[in-house]
């Protein structure tokens, strides 16, 4: 029971990043990003075929060797890498033009991404997904051990609380004011002689090395993978979340992602089931976050913990 | 010249609801990405009245599609009317929590596998290189029919009229007299009852399963930005050069899963190379 408790909190925490990391991108910026899911697979399967240790497995009568056993903390790294090139990539066409563009792209990039891991089997063994993920200290900790768990979760929670940290800091930094002023009237900073463009560039990076960390942590939690765990839904749920919680406010989104995750979406889990009909009741759960998601915007459209209204800001104007 | 075949009846099966969400998208002034789901909903409408109660097809096919101009219209007043002051992006926000609504809807409701319509199994036609069969040939047909009828709409009848006022300048048209309020509830049921009949189109020549209406949200918003966002001769072409170059990439075996993704490759390079798509404007819609 109690390892059970500490595996929820770890993954509400994990999906805690992500909802931190959109509301850097959306929140601050207005930047509107339909691809969670997608940054969240790539930094989970860079994690995963880089973490675990080499494999064999026979697919259709050939032979796939997945896997290179590199040490955790450099397989975190690289999916903050590989999350912030995918961003800078998809960056490059749409951040010159209107907001919608990049939501379009980014919803369907996530979606090819998925298609991706589940054909090219040589690299993500497709849907039978990657296997046996190494847990931080495992030498040390044997998997599915109380220890194991808890290591796994206080690395969750100082990388969540450092996240946080740095998204406060940006938010009252020059940077982060001229993130506001961007998405409050983008022809009026661009004309206070602001390069819009490559802060918009950096602030969707910073966010797609957020989900990809996300991502790793998500692939040590759960030790398997698979494309399914991908789908567009996640994303649908962390931008309700976001919304929820108050788009512009960390704490908010922090609260969004504890209130809706973790009483909403883990603690149904348990409603029985109805026979016969696997999917009614996750259909039904995703429904009611539809229907809160949309009563939010139409009631209280700033979310239950706004940000601040901006009274007084201290500090040199000219910065 | 298979592959030319499926490319053409894929294309001609887009473009119906391609050229209705460019004037949707045009009107409304935001992206919505509840259009597909609502395609697939038609289509399961269809499934129910024709499967679960046993009325023939085309009549239950009417029964749907007028539904589906309901649905729309009751979307546009509960959802995007009273969200319209604060702006398009929040819109889009909107019309994705409606799209997971719809989506699950299907899912809790028909489940994930794919269904089909009960409808007789008719033999392939041949028609100079190409195999049809009666019923993509009857779809292919009625979808460039319909799409020429929206143009003639826009072109000739007040109402038509009255929605490119409004798309093009609303203050101005509303200061003209138009009655922009019940213009926009004719755009959202003629493009919701249209959504709907490019969705059974979609059922037909396809599956139907709940990913359906996802899916081809995808490849309908690659030909609206590639024919140039809000101009509905540029959606058509782009449903067109969507359906041909994706099926035909077929012919290559390590393209073949990949069809989204050449619809896209093809989307994100005419935004490198023409923002505006290939007939729009440099204001966009």
């Amino acid at each position: 029971m109690t390892s059970f408790m500490i595996g929820i909190v770890t993954v509400v925490a994990i999906f805690c990043i992500l909802v931190l990391a959109l509301n850097i991108r959306w929140g601050y910026c207005g930047l509107l990003d339909f691809g969670v899911a997608g940054f969240f697979l790539i930094g989970a399967y860079t994690a995963a075929i880089l973490i675990s240790a080499p494999s064999e497995s026979f697919l259709f009568g050939e032979r796939y060797t997945v896997g290179y056993g590199i040490a955790w903390p450099l397989g975190l790294i690289a999916a903050a890498v590989a999350s912030g090139i995918l961003a800078f990539l998809i960056g490059i066409p749409t951040l010159r033009l209107r907001g919608d563009y990049l939501a379009i792209v980014t919803i369907g990039v996530a979606e090819i991404l998925r298609y991706v891991a589940i054909n090219e089997k040589w690299l993500t063994r497709g849907v039978q997904g990657i296997r046996n993920i190494k847990r931080p200290f495992e030498s040390f900790f044997p998997p599915a051990s109380l220890p194991s768990d808890i290591i796994l979760l206080v690395l969750t929670l100082a990388i969540l609380a450092l996240f946080l940290i740095i998204a406060n800091r940006l938010y009252v930094s020059p940077f982060g004011r001229v993130l506001r002023a961007m998405r409050e009237d983008e022809v009026v900073t661009s004309f206070l002689g602001k390069p819009v463009i490559n802060f918009k560039m950096l602030t969707f990076i910073l966010g797609g090395i957020y989900m990809g960390v996300a991502g790793a942590l998500f692939a040590m939690y759960t030790t398997a993978i698979e494309p399914y765990q991908f789908i567009p839904t996640y994303t649908f749920l962390i931008w309700a979340c976001l919304i929820v919680g108050g788009s512009g406010n960390n704490w908010g989104a922090i609260l969004g992602g504890a209130l809706l995750m973790g009483l909403f979406v883990q603690a149904t889990r348990f409603l029985p089931s109805v026979a016969g009909q696997p999917q009614l009741i996750p259909a039904l759960r995703y429904i009611a976050v539809g229907v809160l998601l949309i009563l939010v915007l139409r009631l209280r459209p700033r979310g239950l913990l706004p940000e601040k209204a901006i009274t007084k800001e201290i500090g040199d104007i000219h910065a | 010249m298979i592959y030319l075949g499926f490319g053409i009846i894929t294309g001609a099966v887009l473009a119906l609801p391609a050229v209705a969400l460019s004037l949707l998208c045009r009107n409304a002034k935001f992206f919505n990405l509840a259009y597909g789901d609502q395609l697939g909903l038609t289509a399961y409408l269809v499934l129910f009245f024709n499967v679960s109660l046993g009325i023939n097809f085309p009549t239950s096919v009417v029964l749907s599609i007028i539904i589906s101009a309901a649905l729309g219209v009751i979307f546009y007043w509960i959802i995007f009317k009273p969200l319209r002051e604060h702006g398009g992006l929040i819109l889009l926000v909107a019309s994705l929590g409606l799209a997971f609504i719809i989506h699950n809807t299907e899912l809790a409701i028909w489940g994930p596998n794919p269904q089909k319509y009960n409808i007789p199994f008719e033999a392939g036609l041949r028609l100079g290189p190409f195999i049809v069969t009666p019923i993509q040939l009857t779809v292919i047909c009625l979808s460039l029919a319909l799409t020429g009828g929206i143009f003639a709409m826009l072109r000739y009848s007040g109402i038509g009229r009255a929605m490119r006022a409004t798309a093009d300048n609303l203050e101005l048209a509303t200061i003209k007299g138009v009655d922009t309020e019940r213009t926009f509830i004719w755009t959202w049921a003629i493009c919701s009852a249209t959504a709907g009949l490019g969705g059974v189109f979609l059922a037909l020549i396809t599956t139907l399963t709940p990913w359906t209406g996802f899916t081809a949200l995808l490849l309908l918003f690659s030909a609206l930005i590639l024919g140039g966002t809000g101009n509905l001769i540029g959606a058509l072409i782009g449903a067109m050069i969507i359906g041909v170059v994706s099926e035909c990439a077929g012919i290559i075996p390590l393209l073949a899963p990949y069809k989204i993704a050449i619809a896209f490759a093809i989307m994100c390079i005419c935004l490198l190379v023409r923002p505006s798509g290939i007939l729009g404007t440099e204001r966009g819609f």
